[in-house]
């Protein structure tokens, strides 16, 4: 972990609204594991951001984000070559794959972000994303590329399968051997992929990607706790540090 | 000859006068991951019970304009686990520990301050000013007999250095300030986070779970330094300043409001590495550009009209 200053060294619009950036940071990408985040520092405004790591490309890292209040407002307006102040890596990736897993992974909207990069250092894996309509859709030629199959869904049925991604998350787990799944997205995805996991194979290991409004995003304020059930006990952890990634068995989905 | 050498009454001296306040810097283990604690003045360390708390429902936190909410509520370890498990590495930091607690009662608060006398820590900040738990914290702090009794009891059972961490959140913070100075206390601190609310306006729901939360960041500065200087001026022990501080210039301007030192909270959100050394850095240039020898000769130096 190192608070460190970035270059933007690529910028690109994939929808209006939705945006990635490149940044070049040796030292973040060095030790930088999937599902970790970064904490960019944006003038003027009192809090930093936090972002999923989305790639890890050599020196550079991508990170991507919708515009949705004042912080990636700013951030869209960022030229290439702007420097800015970054935190990272921080908080707990995905556990690692070999090649012996059998991993799926399931996006959903800009929480698919959190996983190419995971799909990237996954020797065996295929993905179900989800979004509300065709022109959501993110990295869809990246995954493409990383994973053994892609199913994309669009709620509105603009584009690949209609509906939601529960028939074809039941369909896989009924026809295939997954021994491993990584989710990140809506909490009621995460919930009811959840629990169509849980229905098929109750052994299958589940990790959850979540979020929470942070301050610090080290550890020590407090701020993003989460109750999780450890040992039929509830306990509080910190989304910033104990994750983003839970093992789902342990969260409420609420 | 260090220039920045603080002393708070009978508080060991400090290096500079840069405190990490209590809250945003948990028991410093994190936050040593990213700079020398011994870069800071003292750490104070996060707000701990007799027993452990989980603290409020998430969201905790909510970013408002020049500030930010908060509404932990006191998630701590307990004090036993703290001094048992936390305390240990710290002490070995070789930084000035400053062990901040909460109680929901004046015998919680003994039992708290009984309980540290015997470790190596270098003084108590006895907080009666947290914002965000029903019980306790701010009751005490917001009537001057109930303040009075629980830092003359805390007093009675310690024979630590005392810090008083006042709330914001009153009518006459000078009127408590004199009640905590009259029942024994060595230093005051202040101040702590205003009571405050962000409302989602899609969701009409306030943006905290617990509805309220203590607001903090530059925003909340113009009254710290306006309750500094009020205080400064009623009682004669020292006054810890905090409150939004985010530069060396705000260090400059509410020492002369009255503050011997200073904390520093929402700024280490921002630039956890940094921050504590470029305010020392530009304490040491104000003093140089200033002409003045020792930092603490403008303490309560402003002229008022």
């Amino acid at each position: 972990m190192i608070e460190t200053i970035a270059t933007i060294v690529e910028k690109k619009t994939i929808w209006p609204g939705i945006l990635s950036l490149k940044l070049h940071c040796e030292k973040i990408a060095k030790t930088a594991k999937p599902g970790q985040f970064v904490h960019v520092l944006i003038e003027n405004l009192t809090l930093r951001r936090p972002f999923s790591i989305c790639e890890i490309c050599d020196d550079n890292i991508v990170i991507g984000f919708q515009i949705k209040g004042k912080g990636t407002k700013q951030m869209s307006a960022w030229p290439i070559g702007k420097k800015i102040n970054v935190l990272g890596p921080l908080g707990n990736g995905f556990s690692e794959n070999s090649s012996n897993d059998n991993v799926l992974i399931i996006g959903g909207g800009i929480g698919c972000f959190a996983l190419l990069e995971l799909a990237k250092q996954t020797p065996n894996c295929q993905a179900i994303l989800g979004f509300k309509t065709a022109k959501l859709i993110i990295l869809e030629e990246k995954f493409k590329k990383h994973c053994n199959k892609l199913i994309i869904c669009c709620d509105d049925g603009s584009q690949g399968l209609p509906g939601n991604i529960t028939n074809p998350l039941e369909k896989i787990l009924k026809t295939e051997k997954i021994n491993k799944i990584a989710a990140c997205g809506p909490i009621a995805m995460m919930k009811c992929a959840f629990e169509i996991a849980q229905k098929q194979n109750r052994n299958v290991k589940f990790e959850a990607c979540l979020e929470q409004r942070m301050a610090c995003g080290i550890g020590a304020c407090l701020g993003c706790s989460v109750e999780l059930k450890q040992n039929n006990k509830i306990v509080s952890a910190h989304v910033c540090s104990d994750g983003p990634v839970f093992d789902a068995r342990e969260v409420f989905f609420n | 000859m260090n220039k920045l050498e603080t002393k708070i009454g009978k508080i060991a001296k400090l290096e500079n006068p840069i405190i990490a306040a209590s809250g945003t810097v948990g028991y410093g283990e994190e936050l040593s991951k990213l700079v020398d604690l011994k870069s800071f003045g003292a750490i104070a360390t996060k707000g701990t019970t007799l027993t452990p708390r989980a603290g409020n429902e998430s969201p905790r936190i909510a970013e408002t304009p020049s500030g930010m909410l908060n509404s932990v509520g006191l998630e701590n370890p307990g004090i036993d686990c703290f001094i048992k498990q936390k305390l240990p590495w710290l002490l070995q930091q070789n930084s000035k520990i400053f062990v901040n607690i909460a109680g929901s009662t004046v015998d919680e608060y003994v039992k708290l301050v009984q309980k540290l006398d015997s470790t190596k820590i270098d003084a108590i900040e006895l907080n009666i000013s947290c914002p965000n738990i029903k019980q306790g914290g701010a009751n005490f702090g917001s009537n001057r007999k109930t303040a009075f009794e629980v830092v003359s009891q805390a007093k009675k059972h310690t024979t630590k250095p005392l810090i008083v961490k006042l709330t914001p959140n009153v009518d006459s913070i000078s009127e408590i300030a004199k009640a905590v100075e009259y029942a024994g206390a060595d230093a005051v601190s202040l101040i702590n986070t205003l009571l405050a609310m962000k409302i989602d306006t899609r969701t009409r729901r306030p943006v905290l779970k617990n509805n309220l939360g203590g607001l903090s960041g530059p925003a909340v500065f113009p009254i710290a330094v306006r309750m500094v200087w009020q205080v400064y001026n009623s009682i004669k022990i020292p006054i810890i300043g905090s409150g939004g501080i985010n530069s060396a210039i705000d260090v400059v301007e509410i020492m002369m409001a009255g503050a011997s030192a200073v904390e520093i909270g929402t700024v280490l959100f921002k630039n956890p590495s940094t921050a504590c050394n470029s305010i020392v850095c530009g304490l040491n240039d104000w003093l140089n550009q200033n002409q003045v020898k020792k930092l603490n000769s403008i303490v309560g130096t402003v002229k008022p009209w």
